[in-house]
């Protein structure tokens, strides 16, 4: 079982995600954006985050349209999991992997509050997720569990024309959701923060989980008032073992 | 107000974009990007050139061309493509400078949008439709990186069309070319 992390010009948080692969013992290799080498071997695919491309034109759309992407389209690459992490997120939207017709269906769009863009947000916050048995990513969470993950993007707006059936949402730290700032701190649709296809194999993540993998990871101020309402917290180890596993 | 800007040196998007295309049946030879930027409000166009002549807000002299009528920049050699959010940026900052600038008038919205120009050899014959859903509109199954379905509107522009978009500024003309 290995997964090849895909990574290009642009990309930066590909040793992140391998530190994150490396430390749940899920074999991993690292494919460059010109490799020649045939995907079929790799039982998963993770798409890290960074500007690939600078994110010239829309932000993922020129690694969207790139031969190693079009692996993954293959019907020999399709149905294995396939974790796209902020610029992999948008890698996923733009490529139609998430989409289940002949149309692009989702796009992730400039982080918009009332109206206005506001530009980059970097700062913690929390997710839970939705209907998580349906998504391999997710099926080792309940509703109702609440995740401190790192927001990290500029564009982090989900749109989309069919609500997802499975994902993640923003919440703040009990666990309530809410679309409004701060608690949905881009303005996404639904407050989405993490979406599924349709087949339940793909999750595309703005927020960054390969950064939120363990406790002494949260900020202080985090880990005090969960310790103060002794509250349990749950860590994101779970979605990587995704990779282990098969959709249900 | 209606203006465009451009990089003078080539645009890295634009660039990008041709190796994109460059497999495609209908690849140009060349790819131009230019910014189109609408100043709306109840002001005067003179006194709006002198703050954008005098800011580095909408253009660096040193890097961008500004485009206010017919220009070096534009030939019927090529075909435009308007690429519109069809849910405009509000633009709040820019508007707030340019209220703070202007002695008299009042700017209510600043939207920007992208015109994407194809050049190709006169020989090549291929219509603005073609390329549309080949080139300029992204799907899953080609290599369009321009337009996005769910957010942006698409039309395709003649050199006359964007002239006449441009042309209400004619008679600013001269104070521009000074700039480039």
């Amino acid at each position: 079982m290995t997964v090849a992390v895909l990574q290009f010009p642009g990309s930066n948080c590909e040793q992140e995600s391998i530190d994150a692969l490396r430390r749940l013992n899920i074999p991993y290799q690292l494919v460059e954006w010109n490799s020649t080498q045939s995907l079929d071997p790799f039982n998963g695919f993770l798409l890290p985050g960074g500007f690939s491309y600078q994110d010239r034109i829309r932000a993922g759309v020129i690694a969207a349209k790139c031969s190693l992407i079009e692996q993954l389209k293959l019907p020999s690459n399709c149905e294995k999991p396939i974790l796209g992490i902020c610029n992999g997120a948008q890698i996923l939207a733009e490529s139609g992997l998430l989409s289940s017709g002949h149309q692009l269906d989702h796009m992730i769009d400039h982080n918009i509050v009332e109206d206005c863009p506001i530009g980059f947000v970097c700062d913690w916050g929390f997710l839970t997720p939705f209907n998580p048995s349906h998504n391999v990513f997710l099926s080792s969470l309940s509703d109702g569990d609440v995740l401190p993950i790192q927001i990290c993007h500029g564009e982090g707006r989900f749109l989309f024309s069919t609500p997802p059936m499975s994902g993640l949402k923003y919440t703040d730290i009990h666990g309530e959701c809410s679309e409004m700032s701060p608690i949905t701190p881009n303005g996404s649709t639904n407050g989405i923060a993490a979406l599924s296809n349709d087949l339940g194999n793909i999750l595309a993540i703005m927020p960054h989980p390969e950064r939120s993998l363990m406790p002494s990871r949260y900020p202080l101020s985090i880990q005090v008032q969960a310790k103060k309402n002794n509250q349990r917290l749950v860590n994101f180890s779970a979605l990587f073992q995704g990779f282990k596993g098969t959709p249900s | 107000m209606i203006f465009l800007t451009t990089l003078k040196q080539k645009d890295l998007s634009a660039v990008s974009a041709e190796q994109l295309l460059s497999q495609t049946p209908h690849a140009p030879s060349r790819i131009d990007r230019f910014t189109l930027t609408h100043i709306d409000g109840d002001v005067n166009d003179h006194d709006l050139l002198s703050i954008i002549n005098h800011s580095h807000m909408f253009v660096n002299p040193t890097k961008h061309a500004l485009i206010l009528a017919e220009s070096p920049w534009l030939n019927r050699q090529q075909l435009f493509f308007h690429v519109v959010r069809k849910l405009p940026l509000n633009l709040i900052q820019h508007v707030n400078y340019l209220n703070l600038q202007l002695d008299r008038g009042h700017v209510s919205h600043v939207i920007q949008s992208d015109v994407w120009a194809f050049t190709y050899p006169p020989a090549h014959n291929v219509s603005a439709h073609e390329l549309l859903s080949d080139a300029i509109v992204s799907s899953p199954s080609n290599h369009a990186p321009f337009g996005h379905p769910l957010i942006h509107t698409v039309s395709p522009l003649s050199y006359d069309e964007m002239n006449e978009m441009l042309g209400t500024l004619s008679h600013v003309n001269h104070d521009a070319k000074s700039l480039q």
